[in-house]
């Protein structure tokens, strides 16, 4: 009690230096009305989460999250790239078949030609043609790219494969996008935020970054535009049959040259037989028929000729013609080697430069994932 | 008045304004500080409403039981207040402190600052007065009790309806097209903290003020227009009332600890 008298007596009898106090006081509010009038809250910029926007929806997801949704974006499209060589393999590999198969279907017909009558006195001409330089000496290289190689096949088979392949690259590329579009929004669909206001002075708080994933998917969709119009180039890969057959035609005769040769050597011997053959045959039938002997001769002769020549071209092609048949295949198998080589090269390059294309976009893309400013300003 | 009285109304309204400066850097670097910087804050502001409402409670108490109960009985010792009362406060002033806190970080009007400045001086002023004219009337023991009741209800209703006006011309977001969902995202996007549990208080807070302004705006489009319009506005801002009520019981802490007097009697 009497220290509570004390405290009472004391609170009246303590000098208050009331102008002092006054002093301070006014001191204090004049200062205290300036800082509040003149300096601002001290924010926190510190937000970890990163905005994302992906198809008109809003996100916020933290740096840890968003890393791994590159991550897992990177390694999306880089399943695709592996699934889309296998696929354009096979596709190739399965289309060239058929394209081929064509060709070879009708091998049998050249061989047919090459050992017909019509096609060995055309031969004899054109060679001679080419001797006074009337031809160019590569009838029969010409003949079987036109018989094999029909322009029209070929080509339309070339151009159904060519636009066959790059639609189902196409459609990959599209299955590729759409699966991560898929995945990427599921994950996403646990963070999803409504969509921010727009009005003035209401601008929402400072973060780490603004991800706009539909640009992403925009720079996806025209890497792979890019890359379809890139099929054109492919397509020059396969140059026409006029170009191809030829080709083939020296392979197989390269690859035969002994048959070849005697083939050859055959020709200019079924030449001194056929001489030799129609002379005797034409004094064989017309040498008592006195004045008509000369046509006579001749008409004999010429049909000794022809039967001495059939007889000769069936010898050549009964032991010649599957050899032949043999190399021009081997040929064509060769061919069509080196076409899916340089096909699946092109294609290679076509889809490593969209994945790489697309590697950097997303790269790009989550760049703010790299960068997580924490600091009070 | 005597120059020792102005004295010490002057220290009083220069401990309130230290008071205020304090308040104010906390609402200046709230979203900077650590967790546990917010606990102590948060701790020191209950123990100051729970003091002062314990300290108030208890001369309540004191004149319940110099009116009702016998001295001699043991129900004197047994009502008198002792931890059961000082929990109970402790528990209110925990909730009141949180929700004081909460609102000074996330306090963007200068002018609320400036009415919570001039508070200070008003407080003191109108508790002088009203001390002084309730001298004669009331008993001894109670009088402080009644001089701070009346003097937080009457500076508190001056200074909530100042808030209201404050409210009325500070510009807000215009929810009235917009679905509760955005709306509340738009005010909880805007927080930020360092402490992942102010974040929290801070979105919660924003949450809530979401809803209110949504609820404002879609059921009165136009406030002020009527009578009933500006009690729903009125209403709308109740929490202004809270932010007020709490920020009064620490100044009335202030005021009890640096008055010997109210020390005495209390």
């Amino acid at each position: 009690m009497t220290v509570l008298a004390v405290e009472m007596n004391g609170a009246y009898k303590r000098p208050a230096r009331p102008w002092l106090m006054l002093v301070l006081l006014l001191v204090t509010a004049g200062a205290l009305l300036w800082l509040v009038t003149h300096q601002s809250q001290r924010a926190w910029n510190g937000g970890d989460e990163v905005a994302l926007t992906l198809a008109g929806e809003h996100y916020r997801v933290t740096p840890q999250q968003l890393a791994w949704l590159e991550g897992f974006s990177a390694l999306h499209f880089s399943e695709g790239e592996v699934a889309a060589r296998e696929l354009i393999a096979g596709e190739v590999g399965g289309r060239l078949d058929r394209v081929f198969a064509g060709v070879q279907q009708r091998l049998p017909a050249f061989a047919d030609w090459y050992y017909s009558l019509g096609g060995e006195y055309t031969r004899l001409a054109m060679m001679a043609m080419a001797w006074v330089n009337l031809a160019d000496g590569d009838y029969v290289a010409n003949r079987a790219a036109d018989m094999l190689f029909r322009d029209s096949d070929w080509d339309s088979d070339l151009a159904r494969m060519e636009s066959e392949t790059a639609a189902r690259v196409q459609g990959h590329h599209e299955q590729v996008r759409e699966d991560w579009l898929s995945e990427l929004t599921r994950r996403l669909s646990a963070h999803r935020v409504p969509t921010p206001l727009t009005m003035p002075g209401a601008e929402p708080a400072a973060r780490s970054g603004q991800i706009r994933l539909d640009a992403l998917v925009g720079e996806v969709m025209a890497q792979e535009r890019a890359a379809l119009e890139t099929r054109v180039s492919i397509s020059t890969l396969a140059a026409g049959g006029a170009m191809v057959g030829p080709g083939l035609w020296r392979a197989a005769s390269r690859r035969s040259a002994t048959t070849t040769g005697r083939a050859i050597s055959r020709g200019l011997g079924r030449g001194a037989a056929r001489a030799g053959s129609a002379a005797a045959g034409g004094a064989a039938v017309c040498a008592p028929s006195g004045p008509v002997a000369l046509g006579c001769a001749l008409l004999a002769g010429a049909a000794t000729w022809l039967a001495a020549d059939w007889v000769l071209l069936r010898i050549d092609e009964h032991v010649n013609r599957d050899e032949m048949l043999r190399a021009l295949e081997i040929s064509l198998s060769a061919l069509r080697g080196e076409m899916e080589r340089d096909l699946l090269e092109a294609y290679d390059r076509m889809v490593a430069d969209h994945y790489q294309a697309v590697q950097q976009d997303i790269h790009d893309s989550f760049v703010p994932a790299k960068k997580q400013p924490r600091a009070a300003h | 008045m005597s120059l020792y009285t102005l004295g010490n109304m002057a220290r009083n309204m220069l401990c309130l304004l230290v008071l205020t400066a304090a308040l104010w850097l906390f609402h200046m670097y709230g979203r900077t500080l650590p967790t546990a910087a917010l606990v102590a804050v948060w701790a020191a502001l209950t123990a100051a409403i729970a003091a002062a409402l314990f300290w108030r409670s208890r001369i309540r108490r004191r004149a319940f039981l110099a009116a009702y109960i016998a001295p001699a009985s043991p129900l004197q010792r047994w009502l008198r207040g002792g931890w059961l009362l000082g929990l109970r406060q402790v528990l209110l002033g925990s909730v009141l402190a949180l929700v004081l806190a909460v609102a000074l970080v996330r306090l963007d009007s200068i002018g609320i600052w400036i009415v919570l400045i001039g508070l200070a001086p008003a407080l003191v002023l109108v508790e002088r007065l009203l001390r002084r004219s309730l001298a004669m009337h009331v008993s001894r023991s109670y009088l402080p009790e009644l001089t701070w009741r009346l003097s937080l209800l009457m500076v508190g209703v001056v200074v909530v309806v100042l808030l209201v006006v404050l409210a009325f011309h500070q510009a807000h977001p215009d929810f009235s097209g917009v679905n509760l969902e955005r709306a509340v995202w738009h005010l909880v996007d805007q927080e930020q903290a360092r402490s992942p549990a102010g974040y929290t208080l801070l979105q919660m807070a924003a949450a809530t003020e979401g809803l209110r302004l949504w609820l404002a705006q879609q059921l009165m489009p136009q406030p002020g227009a009527s009578l009933l319009q500006l009690l729903g506005w009125l209403l709308v801002l109740a929490e202004e009332a809270l932010f007020v009520w709490s920020y009064l019981l620490v100044c009335n802490a202030v005021l009890i600890g640096v008055s010997a007097d109210d020390r005495a009697r209390g």
